[in-house]
């Protein structure tokens, strides 16, 4: 079933009063339940095609349906409330909530989206990502793959239907980009969510079902 | 233009627009000090050739007397009481000038005496400038001082008890009733021990009777009439006492000169100063010559004896002047004489003993202690009026 | 780096404008304040102070100097330099033509110019029209006035105009007139010659001499008056002791006070404002580390584009200042008024005032961004290159040195309140506001703990609650607003109104009389007593009157004490006159009927508490009030009416000091029933040679009267509520920026606009609120001080401090409402840009 799809997308920066193309006319099919991996060179636009399907920016021109909601037409509130329930995101830079213990950050996201989250879901998330004894610690207190996992969790606490992640593990060391990488894809898997991850870790194109480039603004599979 | 110096360019524009508005602000106005002067030279000077109405002349038929005719006259327009003196220090031999006059205007003809002095002797309508000089040879410096008071009451003016003649605390004071002299004189230009203070504590003592200047006291000071004054000196006193000079005071002895002059009109249309000289000679006699520049020059000669006895002086003298000072803004004075007379016969060098004693205040005029030499010696002082005008 | 650094400033237009915008405020404020208390004080001087530039002493006697004394000085051979004044009370100028211009009050000092032209020089300057001409001015009556005055009256040089005197009508012309743009003493003042004023007073005796003296002088010339007689009849006073003004140095102080706390709060602006900007250009300053740029070059880079920046908006702070000054000097005149001939409102700018306060603006920026700057050039270029990491940055505990300098602060000020002077008050004002100050972050975290633990359930409340423990330079600073503005308001609105209560019921107590007689007020100068004939005919008047229960003729005179001028009155004190005082100390304890009939007898006096305070007397010390008249202090009572001083003394005591002074005054009591409005009405009581007023409208015109003194203070602090609310708005515009990428967070999380914006005003709330309740005890303890403390040094009446918690209630609460009111501007703003 699609999920996302996106037609005709295209997106550009002003500069110096002249508009520099980021995306032309990208094409995007997102099935329920794949993991699909997003290539390309650096400031090629894979964030800016990620921040376009989370509805955090409009595009220029064509459009994007999440299940039956065109975005470029969702109000504020809509998008809002995507974001909430059905739809969740991972940045590189972990983006925790500073203020909030481990599981509070949780319980945000829970209490966002409305739903109930108990201590003992609390806790089986939290086990499931290795960050049982940290609930009660501050993001500041945790190393950076720690946080990444608290990221993840946060994402997957309310059991979305899409998780957007922009290169999750690009601040991470090798081995800790692993272990957390390994953690995600199997609890998207577990939740039969739909990733699309922005990555320029080839190593990870075993695990997901498609690979796409992002090239100069075009956007082909891989 | 490089970066930075483009950035010292506006830095420097900045600090500048800074100090302009500054500049601005601190402006103050300019001041009008000089009105003040401008207008009490006018006042003094103003009895030039206008003669008002209302002012009391000088009378040949007048007899004057004292001690009554030592106070002012206040129906006069101008009146003046100047003394004059060549000293010594007694320890070092060094020669000291010394000028105190007291000058009295009346400042309105028809006021004179309209202010009875026990309603408002504020309003006594006097006005009295004071002028202290002291030449110090020995240091080739001359100082004057000028300051001025009304009449008021008591700030300045003439008392015959005691027989006194001040300016606040310049004071010429007779230590006997009924005689001016012998007299004691303090006068000190500035109060304290300011460093350039001068002064001078001095007692005097006639060593010959008042002398009648003129006719028996009325100088005519010109063919035509109508500026003639009343005039007497006591030409010969002998002076003790102390100057100040430089912070100190310095006992000094020698010789003094007295004149007491009163006028409502000092020169004629055509005349424009005066050159005045009271000699002392060496044998006991004193001679007065008044010379007006005019046209014709009006010459008045007195001289007294050794025992002050008027002596006739016949003919017009000459006077050649050998020898000039200028000031530094252009006035020339004449500063070295030859008097000629026939009779008696006298052949005299007047030098002045400094070329600065020029008196530079509200009025202008030189005024300074003099040596004779030629035919006979002596001292006195040479009085140089008008001389500003011609410049 | 200075080109890079400012291109970079000026991409954040906001950051840059409330930059500029706070630094202005903030100098304007301190300009405003400064210049028009500076040129209303100095109006004031030139006002009620005598013309006595370059005078150190005055020669002062009770009937005025004999001009005798005068000429002594003036011969003596000492050295002094004296001139002589005679001055006339203020006159109506009324020109001669057809009367129609409006009375004006002058104050007209006559002088002996030559004099005034050989010590004091400067009176001449600034003539812009006229002649100096001595003898016009001895011989007739002449007058100079100031181009204000002139302009005014419509007269020109030569114009012959009336002068009103006690004496009578004058005639007198026109003959200089003064530029006093540069000299605002001569504003209202009329010069004549010193003969021709005297003529006008018809007296001999001048009304003082002012003199020049060093110390050695004044102890000779102390001296001197003993050698020949003077002493006991003329009082040599300095001249920097006595020229009081009734609004003094307390209340410039604190107007000063204020000005400078609304510079520290334009500081903290800059401060917030820098800091961000700073954090935003992290990557340019790493980049530029990088490429070999020292940290003492990034440092020195930094200051100088602030010192332009600074420049900038100081320039325009005192544009904006003079402005406010404009507004604000009428208020101040107005203040003074109150009380004086109604000094010129003009404003008063040198060069040096604008040095000052550039170098205040400036200073005081350069000042603020001192510790981002050096914060910033101790990172290494690494670290400049490393993202802004949010944290949780927990409370430290305060410093050792902060503690060691809140101790020694307030040891200096225990020590210095030994002296009880109002520097040692105001040192303990000072340490107990920075006691506060550094109680907000530890009240804060507090609070922060105790709701987390209440709202443990609730991560979104439990946001706004910890947020506020983050980035405290911007939490610290908008606390730290709003407490000085509370605080302030509170501790200003609680001296005022305690002050006013005291005064109030004070004045109601001693308005015991039914009607209030004096000399009418009228133009032809007005006399200051009720000559015999009036007399007569009042008390005829109210002896003739059955509804007149008793009356009371009041005597006043000027005496100096201790060189101090005292007033001094005298009555026959009926019972109905003497109920009203309340006596705080007294020689005997005997109850007050004993003590009155002892002040009636001569047996002593009783002065006012100020009078007391100031010089340090109790009851029973001896008081010597002229030759051979010493007298014991019997009582000392509360009065609020002139912190100069004031004492009661006996008719008889009265009489031998000053033998025949008419009485100024008289004080009516009615029978009960007895409807005083309506008596004055029925005939024989106006008069216009006296007039009536009514006990209740004087108490009317006392309460607009003190009003009208504080209109300033009110002005003020509105501007410093705005000031305050522009400062947390700058520190919460601030944290939104700061945040600016974690509101991408909050979007991407799912929280709405609205959910944002409340999470901000829940934030600034709990921070208003935690800073207002500090603010609610500072505030009442600096009311306390100023109200018992600092008015008893500056003044010397006591005056007890009321609470009041609706004015506690009503200042926390609208410090909540500008918190928020900041917070909703920093949102919109913020969340638009």
């Amino acid at each position: 079933m699609t999920l996302l799809k996106a037609e005709q997308l295209s997106k550009g920066y002003h500069q110096h009063g002249v508009l520099q193309p980021v995306l032309s006319s990208i094409e995007l099919d997102l099935q329920q339940g794949e993991i699909v991996l997003l290539f390309g060179p650096s400031g090629e636009g894979k964030s800016t095609l990620l921040h376009l399907l989370a509805g955090l920016i409009r595009p220029d021109k064509g459009e994007i349906w999440f299940e039956n909601l065109a975005l470029s037409r969702a109000s504020e509130q809509q998008l809002c409330q995507l974001r909430r329930q059905r739809l969740a995101l991972v940045f590189q830079f972990f983006n925790l909530i500073p203020t909030l213990t481990v599981a509070e950050n949780l319980q945000l996201s829970a209490s966002l989206a409305q739903q109930q989250l108990n201590s003992h879901g609390l806790v089986k998330i939290l086990k499931q990502l290795g960050l049982a004894a940290k609930a009660a610690v501050f993001p500041q207190r945790l190393s950076g793959g720690e946080q990444q996992r608290v990221a993840i969790a946060r994402a997957l606490v309310t059991q979305p239907r899409l998780i957007l992640a922009d290169e999750p593990t690009g601040n991470l060391d090798r081995d800790n980009a692993e272990r957390v990488m390994t953690l995600f894809i199997e609890q998207v898997r577990k939740q039969n969510c739909t990733l699309l991850l922005a990555t320029h870790d080839p190593t990870l194109k075993g695990m997901a079902d498609r690979c796409l480039m992002l090239e100069q603004g075009v956007l082909y599979e891989r | 233009m490089k970066p930075a110096l483009k950035k010292a360019q506006w830095l420097g524009l900045l600090v500048v627009m800074l100090l302009l508005l500054a500049l601005i602000f601190m402006a103050e106005p300019t001041a009008h000090t000089s009105q003040s002067s401008q207008s009490l030279h006018r006042l003094v000077n103003s009895t030039g050739s206008d003669t008002q109405p209302g002012w009391q002349q000088a009378s040949v038929d007048y007899q004057l007397q004292f001690p009554r005719d030592h106070l002012a006259h206040n129906r006069f327009a101008v009146e003046w009481w100047y003394l004059t003196a060549n000293l010594k220090a007694q320890q070092t031999g060094d020669h000291f000038g010394v000028q105190f006059t007291i000058f009295r205007r009346a400042l309105n003809a028809v006021q004179v005496g309209s202010v009875a002095p026990d309603q408002n002797p504020w309003l006594q309508p006097q006005l009295y400038m004071g002028h202290l000089a002291l030449t110090d040879t020995a240091n080739a410096q001359h100082y004057s001082v000028q300051r001025f008071s009304r009449q008021g009451p008591g700030l300045a003016g003439s008392a015959a008890q005691p027989l006194s003649i001040w300016l606040e605390d310049w004071r010429l004071q007779a230590n006997q009733p009924d005689q001016l002299f012998p007299a004691q004189l303090r006068a000190q230009a500035f109060r304290g021990q300011r460093p350039q203070s001068f002064g001078y504590q001095l007692q005097l003592t006639p060593l010959k009777p008042l002398l009648l200047q003129g006719e028996q006291g009325y100088s005519a000071k010109s063919e035509e009439g109508g500026n003639a004054s009343h005039y007497y000196s006591a030409t010969r006193l002998a002076v003790t006492g102390q100057v100040l000079r430089q912070g100190g005071w310095v006992d000094v002895q020698g010789l003094a000169w007295y004149d007491h002059e009163w006028t409502s009109t000092t020169l004629s249309k055509n005349q424009t100063g005066w050159d005045w000289f009271a000699l002392q000679l060496e044998d006991g006699r004193d001679l007065t010559v008044i010379r007006v520049r005019g046209q014709p020059d009006y010459w008045q000669l007195t001289m007294s004896d050794q025992q002050g006895r008027p002596l006739p002086v016949k003919g017009l003298p000459r006077l050649q002047v050998l020898g000039h000072w200028q000031s530094k803004d252009g006035v020339r004075y004449p500063a070295h004489w030859r008097l000629q007379l026939t009779a008696p016969e006298l052949d005299l060098e007047i030098r002045p003993r400094l070329a600065n004693q020029e008196m530079r205040h509200t009025v202008r005029y030189w005024e300074g202690a003099v040596t004779v030499s030629g035919s006979h010696r002596g001292q006195g002082y040479a009085e140089l009026t008008g001389y500003d005008a011609a410049r | 780096m200075l080109v890079a650094s400012v291109r970079s400033l000026l991409q954040q237009p906001l950051q840059l404008f409330l930059l500029l915008l706070g630094m202005a405020l903030g100098v304007a404020i301190v300009a405003a304040v400064q210049l028009s208390t500076a040129s209303a004080r100095h109006s004031y001087q030139a006002a009620i102070t005598q013309l006595d530039s370059g005078a150190t002493h005055q020669l002062r006697a009770l009937a005025g100097i004999p001009s005798q004394l005068y000429v002594q000085l003036q011969r003596a051979p000492q050295s002094w330099s004296v001139l002589p004044v005679v001055r006339l009370e203020p006159q109506f100028v009324v020109t001669s033509s057809q009367g129609d211009s409006p009375a004006l009050k002058l104050q007209l000092y006559g002088l002996d110019l030559l004099i005034e032209q050989r010590l004091r020089p400067g009176i001449f300057s600034g003539m812009v029209e006229g002649q100096l001409d001595w003898s016009v001015l001895m011989l007739q009556p002449s007058i100079w006035l100031s181009k204000q005055v002139a302009t005014k009256q419509g007269l020109t040089i030569g114009d012959s105009f009336i002068l009103h005197t006690p004496s009578g009508c004058h005639s007198v012309t026109l003959v200089g007139i003064f530029d006093d743009s540069q000299r605002p003493e001569l504003a209202q003042r009329a010069l004549m010659d010193i003969g021709q004023a005297l003529m006008l007073k018809r007296e001999t005796q001048l009304s003082y001499l002012d003199m020049m003296l060093t110390e050695t002088q004044a102890e000779v010339l102390q001296s001197w008056l003993i050698e020949y007689g003077w002493a006991e009849r003329v009082n040599l006073v300095q001249l920097e002791q006595h020229n009081p003004q009734p609004l003094g140095d307390a209340f410039y102080f604190n107007l000063n006070a204020m000005a400078l706390l609304a510079l520290l709060m334009g500081s903290l602006v800059v401060y917030s404002v820098i800091a961000l900007s700073l954090q935003q250009r992290q990557p340019l300053f790493a980049t530029l580390r990088l490429a070999g740029v020292s940290a003492a070059g990034l440092i020195s880079g930094l200051l100088l584009e602030l010192l332009l920046l600074s420049s900038l908006a100081t320039l325009a702070g005192i544009a904006l200042g003079m402005m406010l000054a404009h507004g604000l000097m009428p208020l101040l005149v107005e203040s003074q008024a109150a009380f004086s001939v109604a000094p010129v409102a003009r404003l008063h700018l040198s060069g040096g005032d604008l040095l000052r306060l550039w170098l205040l603006g400036s200073g005081g920026a350069l000042l603020a961004a001192l510790w981002p700057c050096l914060q910033l050039a101790r990172c290494s270029p690494l670290q400049l290159q490393q993202p802004v990491m949010d944290t949780l940055q927990p409370e430290r505990q305060v410093s050792r040195w902060r503690l060691m300098l809140v101790v020694m602060l307030l040891l200096a000020a225990g020590l210095l309140q030994q002296q009880q002077n109002l520097w040692a008050l105001y040192s303990v004002i000072a340490a107990l506001t920075l006691i506060c100050a550094l109680l907000l972050a530890p009240l804060l975290r507090m609070l922060a703990l105790g709701l987390s633990q209440l709202l443990r359930r609730r991560p979104l409340a439990l946001m706004v609650v910890r947020d506020g423990l983050r980035q405290q330079h911007y939490s610290q600073g908008m606390m730290l607003v709003l407490l000085l503005s509370l605080s302030s308001s509170i501790a200003i609105s609680g001296m005022t109104s305690s002050f006013h209560q005291a005064f109030h019921s004070w004045l109601q107590q001693r308005l015991d009389a039914a009607i209030y007689i004096s000399p009418a007020d009228n133009h032809s100068g007005g006399t200051r007593h009720l000559d015999d004939k009036t007399l007569q005919a009042l008390q005829a008047r109210l002896l003739s009157s059955p509804e007149v229960k008793a009356y009371d003729l009041r005597w006043r005179q000027s005496l100096w004490l201790q060189g101090r001028e005292v007033s001094l009155y005298s009555a026959n004190f009926p019972q109905a006159a003497t109920d009203s005082y309340q006596f705080i100390d007294q020689l005997a304890k005997v109850d007050s009927k004993t003590l009155w009939q002892q002040l009636r007898a001569g047996e002593g006096v009783m002065i006012s508490e100020p009078l007391a305070w100031h010089l340090k007397l109790k009851a029973g010390d001896q008081l010597q009030l002229g030759p051979a008249l010493s007298r014991p202090v019997l009582a000392i009572y509360s009065d609020y009416g002139s912190y100069q001083g004031r004492m009661l003394v006996g008719r008889s005591d009265f009489q031998r000091l000053f033998q025949a002074v008419p009485p100024y005054g008289v004080r009516v009591w009615l029978w009960p029933g007895v409807d005083a409005q309506s008596l004055i009405t029925e005939p024989g009581w106006q008069d216009s040679r006296w007039q009536l007023r009514l006990a209740g409208l004087i108490l009317q015109r006392s309460d607009q009267l003190f009003e009208q003194t504080f209109l300033i203070t009110d002005a003020l602090q509105l501007l410093f509520l705005l000031v305050a609310l522009l400062a947390m708005g700058t520190n919460l515009l601030a944290l939104q920026h700061h945040r600016r990428t974690e509101s991408q967070r909050y979007r991407a999380l799912g929280m709405s606009p609205a959910l944002r914006r409340l999470i901000v005003l829940g934030q600034a709330l709990l921070l208003a609120f935690s800073a207002g309740l500090l603010s609610l005890i500072l505030g009442e303890l600096l009311a306390l001080l100023l109200t018992e403390q600092v008015q008893k040094v500056a003044f010397g009446w006591s005056i007890p401090w009321q609470y009041d918690g609706w004015r506690s209630l009503i200042a926390l609460l609208s410090g909540m409402v500008a918190a928020l009111l900041a917070a909703w501007l920093a949102a919109t703003v913020g969340g638009k840009s």
